[in-house]
């Protein structure tokens, strides 16, 4: 009776550490190694500058970006008259904020470098919406994706009060 | 002489819509509202929408604002960002046409006015 029992047991024991316990250990050990040996499925967290492509992608969206504001015949008078080069590397400049690179932004020279407009030219606003509306178009002609895209948004935005002398 | 009369009338809105359409159609952030639709249709319904802002005659109602975006509220997202492309695309299409900074400001009051029926809230 006893023998027959164990007869009956041990295979089925052996069957299920085989056919169960075995397999399980072996998935485990695999996704273990795929997941040291392989890229880590989680990438370090690559600041917005990279992620966008970093000065190249910078050069590229200061092109459709000047192109458009000069376009524009709502707020292409508040560049009349500038020198466009180094209106150019100021551009340039700004969009390295905003893209969250490398950047000597301050405050105080982003107000200092808008309050005659403000002052004597009535910059308000609506043209600060057509700014944060031509670098959206420029972002989303690169192929940037939307929330990215707001997330730029955000930190452009978070010069107006300093842009508009308030 | 009324907003409309001022601005030069269905001259001026004609005049409007192809510069409005044309800056529209080359904002890569808002095109893919316009992808699929029927191209002669939405001329008409911009002439309607740029007659209504010019302060001009129409038939506009909000119930049909509401109905026509819903759906991009809903399946597209579409938000306060696009709306206001859609403005500035309208002061940079009245700039152009000559339109002083204080008539703008008065069409675009007008315009804004439809933004909660256009994005449903």
């Amino acid at each position: 009776m006893e023998q027959q029992l164990t007869a009956f047991i041990y295979p089925l024991i052996m069957f299920f550490i085989l056919g169960v316990v075995v397999p399980v250990l072996l998935s485990n050990a695999a996704d273990k190694a795929h997941s040291l040996d392989g890229a880590p499925e989680q990438p370090a967290e690559k600041s917005l500058y990279d992620q966008l492509g970093g000065e190249a992608a910078i050069d590229a969206a200061v092109d459709i970006f000047y192109r458009r504001v000069l376009s524009d015949a709502y707020v292409k008078v508040f560049f009349e008259g500038t020198d466009m080069v180094k209106q150019a590397a100021k551009q340039k400049a700004f969009l390295t904020m905003v893209f969250g690179g490398p950047n000597n932004y301050t405050g105080l020279d982003m107000r200092e470098g808008h309050k005659h407009m403000v002052e004597k030219m009535g910059l308000n606003d609506s043209h600060f919406e057509h700014i944060l509306a031509h670098l959206r178009s420029t972002l989303a002609e690169l192929g940037v994706g939307e929330e990215k895209v707001a997330e730029i948004i955000a930190i452009a935005d978070s010069v107006r009060e300093d842009v508009l002398n308030r | 002489m009324s907003l409309y009369e001022e601005l030069g009338g269905e001259a001026a809105v004609n005049a409007a819509v192809d510069i409005f359409y044309r800056r529209v159609l080359s904002d890569a952030y808002v095109i893919r509202f316009f992808e699929g639709v029927d191209m002669e249709k939405q001329a008409a319904k911009q002439k309607a929408f740029l007659t209504m802002v010019f302060g001009g005659p129409n038939s506009y109602t909000g119930l049909d604002m509401r109905e026509g975006h819903k759906h991009m509220v809903e399946k597209m997202g579409l938000n306060d960002s696009h709306f206001e492309h859609i403005l500035a695309h309208l002061r940079s299409t009245l700039a152009e046409l000559g339109v002083p900074a204080e008539k703008i400001q008065e069409v675009i009051n007008i315009a804004d006015s439809v933004r909660a029926d256009v994005l449903d809230r």
